[in-house]
């Protein structure tokens, strides 16, 4: 390499042209597979199927006469509530409790993480056929041994969301644990002693000193299980169809675009809903950006 | 400065491709609508795409090249394949591959790929046609088979402005199955041709025993379900080509109590919920329930599963309405081509030659379906000497198309989705739903 030889505007330039080079692959993906068709989308939202004027109207139409949007809404935001919080807390438990030398972690470890490696598809055959079966399935029998009537898992309404948030979290957890593992791992240990020599105790080690020094992988794992919660799609079109009496409560917003776009064929319509859950993501994310200088300590 | 000038450019990137799509795209041809899927939605489970087709010329003596062939029933894959091998040997420079695509995810494929990467050679449903038509995507086959050979309806589907944008394949109808053993268990005899809807809950309800079920009557099934007991009431739903619908006439609501009543007064019929678990053909096939209407697309399956089971079952003729109508519902799929397709000379003679008797025997012997050619249904019948299959074919004669029109997509979702809705209720005020059901057809039929 001549840098030394080159004078310094010409070293930045070709410094530039090197890093434009290996970072254009992705640039140029991200242009052609996600900017572009969002875009596109967005142009689509606002384009009426039928006869082809640009407008408005498919969003008039979905907040004013749709009847399944409100609803959507309202299990979406349902099951954000349930799997964030406890997926979130869950997952760090587990990777505190996995961040001991224990004998056979890296065992738990795999164990946890290998719901990722497996099609939603299959874990939703399994789930519905093995676990949550009202007669035959596992969970309903394992509770009748203790004398209890399992609910109707799959075709009751009032739990489907809750069921469909179980699998959810079992799913998702693993990956939060990775990267909390990770985040822990980053803590040093003179704090943990510094904290045994005052006489802490480990609730109280978790709490003043985990937790801080946590903070920012935490906010990570909590924005993406959020936006991975609002974009919910494959486990409700997997545990409920459309003429199942538990649609109401299981569609969720992407599960309603699916069946507006590739069901009732208006791709029109279904942008419509895709863009107005970008706003929600945005929303839910900008919030939690707002909230973090609050809680989220970043180590200097 | 530095910083800016790359964020401006992404939002005028945006801005354009959001702007692109505006009325340029109401061209017949070039409209993208249904393809792009937006950035922020998971990728439904896509199966294979079917294959860009290379650009080879063909030459004037003997052809050669490359098409692809797209469809989605996996059971119909030996017989496709059949056809294949039947053309490319009398064909040797044709090379034909298969993309089989489970129906779930079929038209989504094939609506996306409606921007590049069309099949050359694919299934067309009545449902979907008149969308395809409209966007111009099919080849004009009229002339490339002899009208006369197949029975009228079919043909009169997928006729589009004076063309026949399809080469008939074949036929379904829906007719009674029945568990023989369960109906000597029983004591029953066996449906025949004199049944009507009295006569099927009376044999229902002594059928309904234990975990046993007399007859399935999913709430989720149009073709196969309550579509039949509508028509044979003598009610309709959509006629095509009509902004009326026909959900509050007396006679459909009367067919539609009946499908209910199955269910929620006779209870001889698994409940709604129970069909959330298991669907009536995983009932019938483990042996727990006794009757169901069943598309012939589903006979082989059926004996396969039957036979595994160890018990014996059979095929009867659609019970009679209340005031002696019979009907039962057909439908029919045609082999399409893309009308933009490279290998124009290839297709054209492919599906020629799926339009000939041969190639009906040849589909027909497979099992795969009935073939629409005259007098070839006995091809496919021999398949199935256990079972009394013939009874599909008889019953076309009072056989009625499955309802279609432009917007059957949208309205036909929306239907099965609010018929399954009433089933909330313990005792559905079913006139009032079939109200509102007609309410959102209309709206869509007026748009057409």
């Amino acid at each position: 390499m001549q840098t030394k030889a080159l004078p310094r505007k010409r070293r930045i330039k070709s410094n530039w042209a090197w890093a434009l080079l290996f970072v254009a692959p992705s640039i140029i993906g991200l242009i052609v597979l996600n900017i572009v068709p969002f875009g596109e989308s967005i142009g689509l939202s606002l384009t009426d199927k039928q006869t082809g004027a640009v407008g408005v109207s498919n969003y008039v139409r979905l907040f004013t006469s749709d009847k399944y949007f409100w609803q959507s809404n309202v299990n979406t935001f349902l099951f954000t509530v349930l799997t964030v919080p406890v997926g979130v807390f869950l997952a760090l438990v587990l990777a505190v409790l996995l961040n001991r030398k224990l004998r056979g972690r890296s065992i738990y470890r795999a164990i946890f993480f290998l719901p990722l490696v497996c099609a939603p598809s299959a874990i939703a055959m399994v789930w519905r056929w093995g676990v949550f079966n009202s007669k035959t399935g596992a969970l309903n029998q394992l509770l009748s041994l203790v004398g209890i009537q399992g609910p109707a898992w799959i075709s009751d309404p009032h739990v489907i969301m809750f069921t469909i948030a179980i699998v959810a979290v079992w799913a998702s957890v693993g990956y939060d644990i990775v990267l909390l593992l990770a985040g822990l791992q980053n803590i040093s240990k003179t704090y943990y002693e510094a904290a045994l020599i005052d006489g802490a105790g480990p609730w109280q080690r978790f709490r003043y000193i985990t937790v801080p020094l946590i903070s920012p992988t935490l906010f990570f794992v909590l924005i993406m299980r959020t936006m991975n919660a609002i974009r919910q799609f494959d486990l409700s079109f997997m545990f409920s169809q459309d003429t199942d009496l538990t649609f109401r409560s299981a569609q969720t917003l992407l599960y309603q675009f699916y069946r507006e776009t590739f069901m009732k064929l208006n791709a029109n319509y279904g942008s419509a809903i895709v863009v107005w859950t970008v706003v929600i993501v945005l929303i839910f994310t900008a919030v939690q950006f707002l909230l973090e200088k609050k809680w989220v300590h970043y180590d200097q | 400065m530095r910083k800016t000038f790359p964020a401006l450019l992404l939002v005028f990137l945006m801005i354009f491709s959001t702007v692109a799509l505006f009325p340029g795209c109401a061209a017949p041809v070039a409209e993208p609508a249904e393809t792009q899927a937006p950035a922020a939605a998971p990728e439904p489970a896509q199966t294979t795409a079917p294959a860009e087709t290379p650009a080879a010329a063909p030459t004037p003596e003997g052809l050669s090249g490359e098409i692809t062939f797209a469809f989605w029933d996996a059971n119909q894959q030996d017989g496709m394949q059949a056809l294949v091998d039947a053309f490319t040997a009398k064909n040797p420079g044709v090379k034909i591959s298969l993309s089989v695509t489970p129906w779930n995810q079929y038209w989504q494929v094939l609506g996306a790929a409606a921007e590049g990467g069309m099949p050359d050679v694919f299934w067309m449903h009545s449902n979907n046609f008149v969308d395809f038509a409209k966007k111009d995507l099919l080849m004009d086959c009229t002339g490339l088979y002899d009208k006369s050979m197949f029975p009228e309806g079919i043909s009169q589907v997928f006729q589009w402005e004076g063309k026949q944008l399809g080469v008939p394949k074949d036929f379904d109808t829906i007719a009674l199955v029945y568990n023989k053993d369960l109906f000597d268990a029983a004591g029953v005899k066996y449906p025949d041709d004199t049944w009507n809807w009295d006569s099927l809950v009376d044999a229902a309800k002594k059928l309904t025993k234990g975990d046993v079920y007399g007859f399935g009557a999913n709430a989720g099934e149009d073709q196969s379900g309550y579509l039949l007991p509508i028509y044979q009431a003598g009610g309709y739903t959509v006629k095509f080509g009509e902004k009326k619908s026909g959900y509050t006439d007396p006679k459909s609501i009367e067919g539609m109590q009946f499908w209910v009543d199955l269910q929620k007064k006779y209870k001889v019929s698994p409940t709604q919920e129970q069909f959330s678990e298991m669907t009536q053909h995983d009932y019938f096939k483990s042996g727990k329930l006794a009757m169901t209407f069943l598309g012939s697309w589903e006979i082989k399956g059926y004996i396969d599963a039957m036979k595994t089971l160890g018990q014996r079952f059979d095929v009867a003729v659609m019970p009679m309405g209340p005031t002696g109508i019979r009907a039962t519902i057909y439908n029919g799929l045609t082999y399409a081509g893309y009308k933009g397709t490279k290998q124009p000379e290839i297709v054209k003679s492919f599906l020629t030659f799926l339009g000939t008797k041969e190639a009906a025997e040849i589909m027909g012997k497979s099992g795969a379906a009935i073939p629409a050619y005259q007098d070839t249904q006995d091809s496919w019948y021999n398949n199935f000497p256990e079972v009394n299959v013939k009874v599909y074919a008889d019953m076309i004669s009072y056989g009625v198309q499955y309802p279609f029109s432009k917007t059957k997509a949208e309205w036909g979702t929306e239907e099965k989705s609010m018929v399954a809705e009433m089933y909330n209720e313990k005792s559905p005020d079913v006139a009032a739903e079939m109200a509102k059901i007609a309410q959102v057809v209309e709206g869509y039929l007026a748009q057409e």
